[in-house]
């Protein structure tokens, strides 16, 4: 178990390098695939225009080939394994389609350490702009089981 | 149940083996050893591999907009509330809040759980939706 270290309160309004991915279909496909949805109307061309509703995780895994949740684990300087993904959520604000670049930019909120139960929590926002219009934003919480103590 | 709420039963997802894992993972990119390699989950202090949060959340995602057709998904949000070992088969519950109408659309929130094959909450959350006021009547 990794020790809790005091600088991990210091990262608090860490902002994340921008990165920029584009929406192919085939990784809207692949998504709908997975979900044995390829036959209906989102699967079928057309509908893939819209994608943001149907799929609201993928914009998740933009940020993990970017590797924005190993950044995080590098900045923390604990083994990403040790991150539990404890809570997700995103808002659809329009429409994100396939053949979009988006640009993704993250903060790092919030940081509690919470002695009591030794868990450390990590916010991150992130938000998915086309073309400077916000698409959908997301809201992730981590959290690492630390002891006590560490600089 | 409201009038604008559709029909939403128990439901039991896909069991997330390691093969729907490993799907996941390549998928996601996100290829963290815990959810693909037993040794290294057990190292973390886990008894086998671990699913992935978003796995869960991407089948609860897709089955709700499978299961409301019409509605428009606004926004979801899930607590990851235990580790949910490899093997783990959600069963999902969605219950439809108050409707609420706003001059050409209704809004509707619906609260989600799911539970493993032992009852054990593994998962909760909330989605919002909102659909045409005129679409479907």
């Amino acid at each position: 178990m990794p020790r809790f270290d005091s600088r991990w309160l210091t990262l608090e309004g860490y902002e994340f390098p921008v990165f920029q991915a584009r929406i192919s279909r085939d990784r809207v496909h692949r998504y709908l695939g997975f979900l044995g949805q390829q036959d209906t109307p989102e699967g079928q061309g057309s509908a893939c225009d819209d994608i943001g509703r149907a799929l609201p995780t993928l914009p998740f895994s933009l940020e993990m080939e970017a590797g924005v949740v190993a950044q995080l684990a590098g900045l923390l300087e604990v083994d990403a394994d040790r991150l539990l993904h404890g809570e997700q959520s995103f808002t659809c604000h329009g429409p994100l389609r396939c053949g979009d670049l988006v640009t993704v930019d993250s903060l790092l909120r919030d940081v509690a350490w919470k002695p009591g139960s030794r868990v450390c929590f990590f916010t991150k926002e992130s938000r998915f702009l086309v073309a400077g219009r916000l698409t959908v934003s997301s809201r992730s919480v981590y959290a690492i089981k630390a002891s006590e103590g560490g600089s | 149940m409201t009038q604008d709420a559709p029909d939403l039963r128990p439901t039991r997802l896909r069991e997330m083996d390691q093969a729907v894992l490993r799907a996941y993972a390549e998928l996601s990119g996100d290829l963290n050893p815990i959810h693909l390699a037993r040794e290294q989950a057990i190292q973390a202090g886990y008894p086998d591999t671990i699913c992935h949060g978003m796995l869960a959340m991407t089948d609860i995602g897709g089955w709700l907009t499978r299961v409301m057709p019409g509605w428009q998904l606004d926004g979801i949000a899930c607590r990851f509330v235990a580790p949910m070992p490899v093997g783990t088969r959600l069963t999902v519950s969605a219950f439809c809040g108050e409707s609420r109408r706003e001059r050409d659309i209704v809004r509707l929130g619906v609260e989600i759980e799911a539970r493993d094959a032992e009852g054990i909450t593994r998962v909760t959350g909330r989605a919002d939706f909102h659909r045409s006021n005129t679409s479907e009547r």
